[in-house]
């Protein structure tokens, strides 16, 4: 039903638009996309947009190629056929974090950085682990604080934090105080964190999602009040800087792994699966690439797919 | 209906940009015209500017009302409200004041403007008053640009570079100190894999360095060169193959309504 939706919608976007003589982009400009997307004193070459066109036509389909696949994937582990995932040992330490920091009598963090905001896929990926601390915290009876570098994320985070307290019927412990939103960029949100940290002293600082060079500020002054710490990013710069200052350091793809492995939901679990096939079948097109290059009548053939993908 | 409508609030604008995304790489002899998306990106980013305006004001008076009742009322750290007022109306008096400096100088130069204009209409002699009317406004520009050769200050600029950047740059000199204190405690010979990096690091270090290479007489150089173009970007080449999927498998269960964080939360209260 959805999946229809969706492509009513795309359909009634790229109908017609309505011709208005007093509007830029109408008229003259409405007769061809290609004039609001290409110089009209440079003709293009027939070989030129011809290749346009392989490119075009060549991400279109890996693009669908990739959605049908997700889906087929989702469908399949609502059907209970998801594919198993290994243990991932950032993920195991989350009790061990939680339950030090209750023993220390000190509060845990989670944050997703300065730079992580409301457009970054890299928040919703973290919101299921901030639920599972969340959770921890009020099970074992300890606080968790948050700290928010943009306003339009902290209704996230706190939705997040309090699913996490019903999750295990602690709702009383959910404080709003408790998710503060430091505004000023991503210098500022780290001075303030770090600020935040050393008053507070956390025994478990937990880092997920969209991460740039408060990264280091950040677990760095985690080392120096002794937190057990540990990080998620997708972002491969700041990866050796987690690894250096964190215990544990869930990198990569571990880090999109996590939300679904925590969270067992079945759409995160199939499109998990999915994306793993997907990236066999990309090795196999590498590899199967680099030997066919070998033989010249596959070399053209191969060299051609190159350039449309290109 | 809530779970829709927050659905609907995710999907309209998602499919919107996706769409803009292909429409400009539409083949043209495949009826490009069908996908023009110009109005609509006229309209959508006229939309995204008065919702942005609104929520600002609103977010003023929000802030305003919050911290003028911990004022009023003695709450916990009430003067951190205090200093919020203070910095904002700093801000904002120099804001105006950029805006009042801007304003007399685009009004002296649109006086210059006519001046010029009547000064080219002039084709025959004036009387001296008359030209020295004339003359006016391009004088005062003059003179003002002097001024502001001589004492050039701008409000705005004044509170960027004298006061926002050398707070910045004075945290962002932090990141030296630590990138060296976390260095060291990564080296240190605790496990085979720390030793590993250690190996690896004092190799790429060394290798990157004419002093290595000339210790090594080139070797370590070639090894160094070898560990970033081949291992080190066939690892993060196979690593930015998994994530972009990832970041596409993400973005469409979002798209879909499928990502149980943003439709489900907080409704387990209700």
């Amino acid at each position: 039903m959805r999946i229809v939706l969706v492509l009513t919608l795309l359909l009634m976007l790229t109908g017609p638009p309505p011709v208005r003589a007093d509007e830029p982009g109408t008229a003259q400009n409405a007769t061809s996309a290609a004039a609001t997307s290409m110089p009209t004193d440079v003709e293009p070459t027939e070989e030129a947009s011809l290749r346009a066109d392989h490119r075009f036509a060549a991400h279109a389909a890996l693009l669908i190629l990739i959605v049908v696949g997700v889906l087929t994937g989702i469908v399949l582990a609502r059907r209970g056929r998801a594919l198993p995932i290994r243990d991932i040992p950032g993920l195991n330490a989350f009790d061990e974090a939680v339950a030090r920091a209750t023993e220390m009598g000190r509060p845990s963090l989670f944050t997703t950085g300065g730079v992580c905001d409301i457009r970054r896929v890299q928040l919703y990926a973290s919101m299921p682990l901030l639920r599972r601390v969340a959770a921890l915290s009020g099970e074992l009876g300890n606080r968790l604080i948050v700290p928010v570098a943009y306003p339009e994320t902290l209704p996230v985070h706190a939705n997040a934090l309090r699913d996490g307290y019903i999750d295990v019927g602690a709702l009383e412990a959910f404080r709003a105080d408790d998710v503060r939103f430091l505004p000023g960029g991503q210098f500022f949100f780290a001075m303030a964190t770090m600020g935040w940290m050393l008053k507070e002293q956390p025994a478990a600082c937990f880092y997920f999602g969209w991460w740039e060079a408060d990264s280091l500020m950040l677990a760095e002054t985690g080392q120096a009040i002794n937190a057990l710490q540990i990080a998620g990013t997708d972002q491969l710069y700041q990866v050796p800087f987690f690894v250096a200052a964190c215990d544990y350091t869930i990198i990569g793809e571990e880090f999109w792994a996590s939300s679904a492995k925590i969270s067992r939901d079945p759409g995160l679990l199939g499109s998990l699966g999915a994306q793993d096939l997907f990236k066999l079948a990309i090795v196999g097109l590498i590899v199967g690439g680099v030997l066919l290059c070998h033989y010249g009548r596959f070399a053209e053939w191969v060299d051609s797919l190159r350039k449309a993908f290109g | 209906m809530r779970r829709i409508l927050i659905w609907l609030a995710v999907l309209v604008p998602a499919a919107y940009f996706l769409l803009v995304f292909f429409a400009e790489g539409f083949p043209a002899h495949l009826g490009a015209g069908g996908l023009n998306v110009g109005i609509t990106e006229f309209y959508v980013s006229r939309g995204i500017v008065i919702v942005i305006a609104l929520a600002v004001g609103l977010g003023v008076i929000n802030l305003f009302a919050h911290h003028l009742a911990n004022i009023v009322r003695r709450r916990q750290d009430w003067p951190y409200s205090v200093i919020l007022f203070i910095s904002f109306l700093t801000v904002a008096v120099i804001l105006l004041w950029q805006y009042r400096v801007e304003g007399e100088r685009q009004a002296l130069r649109d006086a210059a403007t006519v001046a010029l204009q009547r000064l080219e209409a002039v084709d025959e002699p004036v009387p001296a008053g008359a030209a020295v009317e004339i003359l006016r406004p391009l004088a005062a520009l003059l003179r003002y640009q002097d001024y502001q050769d001589e004492y050039h200050f701008e409000p705005r600029a004044f509170y960027v570079d004298y006061v926002r950047r050398p707070l910045e740059a004075t945290v962002m000199a932090l990141l030296g100190f630590y990138i060296t204190y976390a260095a060291y405690r990564a080296f240190r010979l605790r496990s085979w894999e720390a030793t590993c990096m250690m190996l690896s690091a004092a190799v790429v270090i060394l290798g990157s360095d004419s002093f290595g290479g000339w210790l090594t007489g080139g070797r370590l150089t070639v090894w160094a060169d070898f560990d970033n173009r081949v291992l080190n970007s066939g690892m993060q080449r196979g690593l930015a193959l998994g994530i972009g999927v990832a970041v596409i498998a993400a973005s469409l269960r979002i798209m879909l309504g499928l990502e149980r964080g943003i439709l489900e939360s907080g409704q387990s209260e209700q």
